[in-house]
């Protein structure tokens, strides 16, 4: 998208690619497997049948960050995890996405000692904070619809500002 | 239309002096036949037997701990099989300030046996690697937490942390919430902090100039 980036206005063409763009995207979040702890037994339900979340088009947990969308961090972060979580930021393709699930993944949660990151928003830049111990799957569905709330409102004329995707380092991928 | 208060329930004096709980005491090994059996084998090979809520301690001497450990686990009459867990603690006080816990199962008798060894720092503890094969984690988790190092131990390394991490988390001098900063400088990129909507950071609120009002 760099050929267009930041030289249109919005206008017809635009925002018409725009809300075509976005509503494919919007639409096919595929969620990379990354269940840490008590959370990925939550986000397990979530994607099973009672709560299923192929409504959303995110049921399709890929065991490969170069298939995925969205990372949602399902837990807790430990000193040894944190750089594989980072290389696999890195290895996902642009546009990417990351829902943090859970107190441990937003702050540390009880963890306040020497072995857990203290929010993994120091990791990777995260777009939806998710609060509980766990969430229930209810909250991780609802954390999805806010992400697509947010995908709607891009658009490809600009680089999106605070843009967590596109400002952080490429990583050691 | 007012309500009646109901009086207070008094509150429970406190109990009298003589009739508060007393705190748990040692009493006297309640294992005779363990006892009669290793005081008769190896005399010296401990230097207190003791029960305590009901679970048996040897406190054992360094020297002759693979020894003992060796005719408990192999010995009929004794049969601990099996090495449940060996685990530490920091007593920064004591002239040897760690003191390591060996907690043998006999499975024949599901009874318990807890052997203690008292450890200064940087002195090693034999492994037990040779008699219980679990010994072999139990000992590296000790090494990455109390940095006790171990005598002929296979692969003594770091078992929980990454391994070129710096300190031993449960060591008392350790902060509660102290990391290894340069490790971490190391191995992560970390985000800087930065103000999310619009609203201002914590740090930023410190500094924030509320005297003029905003036009």
């Amino acid at each position: 998208m760099g050929l267009i980036e930041n030289r249109f206005e919005s206008n017809f063409l635009v925002t018409s690619l725009d809300q075509l763009i976005n509503w494919s995207r919007q639409s096919s979040l595929w969620p990379m497997t990354f269940g840490l702890a008590c959370c990925a037994i939550e986000m397990m339900a979530a994607g099973a049948s009672r709560f299923d979340l192929d409504r959303f088009g995110s049921g399709i947990f890929r065991p490969s960050p170069r298939q995925s969308d969205v990372l949602i961090v399902a837990g807790t972060v430990t000193m040894k995890m944190a750089p594989v979580l980072q290389r696999l930021y890195a290895q996902m393709p642009e546009p990417k996405w990351v829902i943090s699930m859970g107190s441990c993944s937003n702050c540390g949660g009880p963890f306040k000692t020497y072995h857990t990151i203290q929010g993994v928003d120091k990791l990777v830049p995260v777009d939806v904070y998710i609060p509980g111990c766990p969430p229930r799957p209810e909250a991780l569905l609802y954390g999805l619809m806010q992400l697509q709330e947010k995908i709607k409102k891009m658009t490809i004329a600009k680089q999106p500002t605070g843009g967590p995707s596109t400002s952080f380092p490429a990583g050691k991928a | 239309m007012p309500e009646e208060k109901s009086p207070r329930p008094e509150t429970p004096a406190s109990p009298p002096a003589d009739k508060k709980p007393k705190p748990p005491e040692k009493e006297p090994f309640s294992k005779a036949e363990t006892l009669a059996f290793l005081q008769s084998a190896l005399p010296d090979s401990f230097s207190e037997a003791y029960t305590f809520l009901g679970q048996d301690f040897l406190l054992v001497n360094k020297a002759s701990l693979p020894e003992l450990a060796e005719l408990l686990k192999e010995d009929p009459s004794q049969d601990y099989a099996l090495l449940e867990d060996i685990t530490a603690v920091d007593y920064p006080q004591n002239e040897k300030r760690f003191e390591l816990i060996y907690i043998l199962f006999s499975l024949t008798r599901q009874d318990r046996l807890f052997l203690k060894l008292a450890v200064a720092d940087g002195e090693t503890a034999p492994s037990m690697t040779g008699l219980w094969e679990s010994a072999n984690w139990a000992e590296r988790e000790i090494y990455d937490m109390f940095g006790i190092r171990f005598d002929e131990h296979p692969d003594l390394k770091r078992i929980l942390l990454p391994e070129d991490w710096h300190g031993h988390p449960l060591r008392k001098e350790y902060g509660l919430a102290q990391q290894d900063e340069e490790w971490i400088a190391r191995n992560l990129e970390l985000i800087k902090p930065q103000s999310h909507l619009g609203v201002p950071s914590n740090k930023e609120i410190e500094h924030l100039d509320v005297s003029q009002p905003k036009s």
